[in-house]
């Protein structure tokens, strides 16, 4: 042990004369061993870690999906009828809850707040199990049908919103023409999961009875809505089969019934899926996880391969020293201690960074991807990450203990010294050197290629066009007087008109921003064709403010609002969709519309092609607004607020942004996979470089005399850079061949995870990588013999630096 | 018989920043066809850097050096590389024998480099004549590791003579070879020259440098006592 240690001192000694050697080391493993640890801990927390819930293995997410005439999933969110009767007749959860996310403004404080508003049961707390900071929770007196307008804060809403006072109980807050009590904070410990939109927190929580779905909309059966969630505990004997049949049962009979007489539904149906509630938020995450873990593993092996290779070197140049000690009595493990002590002084500094490498990526996945990943708040350097650090360390020790066995021999030792450098040299076999170049090529063309695909695809919808212009125009969404109550239409048309005769206003539409659209069904009448497409309702402004062109027919008009028969505009997709020649002008919709003109069709940002869609006209009251400006003119929030004041004190607006914001938005998640794609095929150029650079500067140095040799028998310069370059022909053949070999199994296991990204473009991506890759190697394999070349050959046979 | 090379006030000078080591001073020296050459002298008198220059390993600070009447003074590397290949076989202490390559292939090497392209079939009867020469025309496909020191330093030789060069320049060729192996190198060497090949040996012992039929002695950089050649006379 004490030898032991004086060893560890005098590596720690060593490693402080080699700073470049250490740092090369520590910054390597620690950067791409952090990132891996960071993947890793996410795959964990959002794959096997238990929800911080009670009986959270019972907690059931219930899935309505309305089945179209096609028998095609036309929706995933439930009517609001139905979602009440599943709640009211369900016979088999030990507890069910309904949440309803939407936002509104807080009347009542002076800075006019916008809060995302949750409107829930009072078993949705106990679910939950929701802890109370000050005052208490939903109970029986906020039940269904109690109308009891009290509220719930959330800790963060508390401290921000009202700077934490400690007699917030009791203190009333209003919105939408309804005054609420305060009766509970939650806790700060308190993690909260909304299924309608992971990653968004509740600034508010309200009773059930007050949630802003319009009485109107309550009782329509076949209009759904993503913001209406249900969740249960579902009894450890009845498993999610038996369920989901059951509920089917349950809430399609009775929707049956109550849509018997709209023909429109005629072989429609509802399905009811329940499954786990932690399976539910990993679903669309799996991928991202897997090429994240993927991703991450790759780095690390270069990077290990990397730091393989420089340890070798090192450990080659440290035979003398290790022969000299052998010679003067060190035992076998003396030797082996000596080699080790190096590496268990590294390794473990690089651990330790890695760990701060990882909690840096915690914060950073904490901070952009919340509302992607709706698990990353629990993200944290906990036990697994630990034990995860800790498995790598140990793996990593036996992985540089078994390196140095196989370059240190103690007998070979002693025949160093005897030889005094005319024998042989203690070299690293060729056969791992191959092994080590074979590996960090084959890795770096699938990280390139990985990426280069990813990037090539996220770059392509990043810069698509758009088909509508952005400059200049801002979305102005108005609040609603009251959640039950609509917009006048006189004082909207008035709110507009004013709007519209400012000096900085080019163009108003009463409609909403170009991105926006719903699911709406209709009958063609003349087939009797049902349709389930994406809609919008415009004004006549709408096309000619964000300059989508209209290609056939006419525009929808104002004055058609007062009439029985309205004109829509479909877009060419959707005209295709409905007759095969595109001629649909005149066909009459619903009855009660007719198509009068078809446009050109866009893309939503974000997306990767256009989909078929129609526009109808706005009614007079709509509350969603798009404001042109004049060039190098603005028209801020306060001048709108200063028009819908004059206009009307009921006026308020409820958001206003530029519809750049919202592009950018639907782009956030493309914009990060296209950096993060490129950060990650540079870093893996530049491990895969070094890493070449290195092992191929070490194979140089080996085979000094050699080359030296060779040249000095007439070898030119052409003749040894032919040499080099071809003896890593083989690794890259083979590195080629592993990936052409993994590709293929790839695309065969995860045909329906990559199928869309299986295109011809992806040969050229495979072949870019390659030639990337082989660049690399051919340079890596000319700058080691570079100096060798340079100067009179018996620098090279002397061993002259 | 015709002038292999000459040598015309070679000097040699390393610098370094604190100091500069005069190898060579003033070196004149001609060497013609068939000749056998010695160049002896104690360890740093430098014998090893003469024989540098003389096989363009390296490049002299001053003076004119002329093979075949040619000025090869001043060359590029790879004008070097190709007068090295067609004009001297060089023999060294290590061997330098690749261990990669068989024996077959080391010996063919100096013709894979040469300017004028060889068939297989001509490459294969010249390294199979010169192994032939040395004694080992059986061991063609030995890997050098598998050779005592003796046989390996008869491959180097056979590589030395494969593209019919002009001069042997040979580098203490039994430094790393046992006294019975060493006296098998130089009576090979001996024999060789016998045949019409002109040789030039660097050797610090008197024994094997006495077997050379001219001497040159050298101390600190300068020719101490070198007998009268055609060149000098």
């Amino acid at each position: 042990m004490r030898l032991f240690l004086f060893h560890l001192a005098l590596a720690l000694k060593n490693l402080k004369h080699n700073k470049s050697y250490s740092f090369a080391v520590v910054t390597t493993l620690a950067l791409t061993l952090g990132a891996l640890i960071c993947a890793l801990t996410l795959a964990f927390v959002m794959l096997y870690k238990p929800l911080p819930y009670p009986d959270q293995e019972q907690l059931t997410y219930v899935e309505h999906q309305l089945i179209n005439g096609e028998q095609k999933v036309d929706g995933r969110a439930f009517t609001y009828p139905n979602l009440m009767h599943l709640y009211q007749h369900h016979d088999m959860f030990s507890q069910v809850a309904m949440q309803y996310l939407d936002a509104d403004i807080l009347t009542s404080e002076p800075s006019k707040p916008f809060v995302e508003i949750s409107y829930v049961t009072p078993e949705w707390f106990n679910i939950f199990a929701a802890p109370m900071q000050l005052g208490r929770a939903f109970e029986q007196s906020e039940k269904v049908d109690s109308y009891h307008p009290v509220a719930v804060l959330s800790h963060q809403t508390w401290q921000d919103m009202f700077n934490g006072r400690e007699d917030i109980i009791g203190y009333k807050i209003s919105f939408a023409g309804k005054t609420f009590e305060i009766i509970g904070v939650i806790s700060p410990e308190f993690n909260e999961l909304n299924l309608a939109a992971p990653g968004v927190k509740s600034a508010l929580f309200i009773p059930w009875d007050f949630n802003s779905v319009p009485e109107s909309e309550r009782v329509r059966w076949g209009n759904d809505d993503g913001s209406l969630t249900f969740v249960g505990k579902l009894p450890t004997n009845i498993n999610h089969t038996q369920a989901s049949e059951r509920l089917t049962r349950l809430i399609n009979d009775n929707w049956k019934l109550q849509v018997a007489e709209h023909n429109f539904f005629d072989n429609w149906a509802i399905n009811i899926v329940t499954s786990p509630l932690s399976e539910l938020l990993v679903q669309d995450n799996k991928k991202l996880l897997f090429l994240l873990v993927l991703g991450t593993l790759g780095l690390a092996i270069i990077a290990i391969a990397n730091i393989a290779n420089l340890y070798l070197a090192r450990t080659v140049q440290q035979q003398h020293t290790l022969a000299i000690n052998a010679a003067v009595g060190a035992p076998t493990s003396g030797i082996m201690s000596m080699v080790v002590a190096e590496a268990l002084i590294l390794l473990t500094l690089a651990l330790v960074l890695s760990m701060l490498v990882s909690e840096l990526g915690f914060n950073l996945i904490r901070a952009y991807l919340e509302s992607y990943l709706p698990r990353a708040a629990e993200l944290s350097l906990n036990l697994f990450s630990v034990a995860v650090s800790l498995v790598i360390l140990m793996l990593l020790i036996v992985f540089f203990i078994a390196l140095s066995l196989r370059v240190t021999n103690y007998r070979q030792l002693i025949t160093t010294l005897r030889s005094s450098g005319k024998g042989t040299k203690v070299q690293v076999s060729a056969k791992t050197r191959k092994v080590l170049i074979t590996s960090q090529i084959a890795i770096a063309i699938f990280l390139v290629f990985a990426n280069g695909i990813l990037f090539n695809d996220a770059y392509k919808v990043m810069n698509k066009p758009l088909g509508y212009q952005t400059e200049n125009i801002h979305a102005l969404m108005m609040a609603l007087p009251s959640a039950n109550q609509g917009m006048s239409d006189d004082v909207m048309q008035s709110f507009i008109r004013e709007l519209a005769a400012h000096p900085n206003v080019a163009g108003v539409s009463q409609s909403q921003r170009p991105s926006a659209f719903f699911m709406l069904a209709f009958t063609e009448q003349q087939s009797g064709r049902k349709y389930s497409e994406r809609a919008k309702d415009i004004d006549e402004n709408y096309f000619a403010l964000i300059g989508q062109p209209l290609i056939a027919g006419e525009n929808v008009q104002n004055k058609q609002r007062t009439e029985e028969l309205r004109g829509i505009v479909v877009n060419d997709l959707l005209a295709q969709k409905m007759a095969p020649n595109g001629n649909v002008i005149g066909m009459r919709i619903n009855q009660s519309s007719e198509v009068v003109g078809v446009v050109k069709s866009i893309i939503v940002p974000g997306q990767k092609a256009p989909e078929p869609r129609f526009y109808f006209l706005s009614r007079a009251s709509r509350n969603a607004l798009l404001i042109k400006t004049k060039p190098n003119q603005t028209l801020t929030r306060d001048a709108i607020l200063t028009i819908a004041n004059q206009v009307s004190p009921q006026l308020n607006i409820f958001s206003y942004h530029p519809i750049e914001h919202y592009k950018n938005n639907r782009l956030f998640a493309t914009k990060t996979t296209t950096s993060t794609t490129l950060a990650l095929i540079i870093i893996t150029i530049l491990l895969c470089s070094i890493g070449l650079y290195g092992i191929l500067k070490y194979n140089s140095e080996m085979r000094r005399f050699e080359i030296g040799t060779r040249i000095a028998i007439g070898a030119r310069t052409q003749d040894i850079i032919k040499l080099v370059c071809g003896e890593n022909v083989k690794p890259l053949v083979l590195g080629l061949f592993i990936n052409i070999v993994l590709i293929c199994l790839g695309i065969y296991i995860y045909q329906d995870l990559l199928n869309e990204y299986i295109n011809p473009q992806v040969i050229w991506v495979f072949v870019m990588s390659l030639v990337i890759v082989s660049v690399i190697v051919f340079i890596a394999s000319y700058l080691p013999v570079k100096q060798y070349l340079k100067q009179p050959v018996i620098h090279c046979l002397r061993g002259d630096e | 018989m015709n002038e292999i090379l000459k040598l015309e006030q070679i000097t040699k000078v390393f610098e370094t920043e604190e100091l500069e080591t005069h190898a060579l001073s003033g070196i004149s020296l001609s060497i013609h066809q068939g000749e056998y050459v010695s160049i002896s002298g104690p360890s740093g008198c430098g014998k090893s850097t003469l024989l540098s220059i003389m096989g363009l390993l390296d490049f002299a600070t001053s003076g004119k050096y002329f093979i075949e009447g040619h000025d090869v003074t001043s060359l590029t590397l790879n004008q070097a590389a190709k007068v090295r290949n067609e004009k001297i076989g060089f023999i060294f202490q290590s061997f330098n024998l690749i261990d990669e390559l068989s024996v077959f292939d080391n010996v063919a090497l100096p013709l894979r480099y040469h300017s004028q392209k060889f068939s297989n079939q001509e490459i294969e009867q010249r390294v199979l004549a010169r192994l032939e020469q040395v004694g080992l025309s059986h061991r063609i496909s030995h890997k050098p590791n598998q050779l005592s020191g003796g046989q390996q330093q008869r491959v180097a030789i056979a590589r030395a003579l494969v593209a019919n060069p002009s001069i042997l320049l040979v580098d203490e060729p039994t430094g790393n070879l046992d006294s019975k192996a060493g006296d098998q190198v130089m009576d090979l060497l001996e024999e060789l020259n016998k045949q019409g090949t002109t040789i030039c040996m660097v050797t610090h012992d008197p024994r094997y440098a006495d077997m050379a039929r001219i001497k040159v002695q050298l101390l600190d950089g300068k020719v101490l006592h070198a007998p009268l050649t055609k060149a000098t006379a």
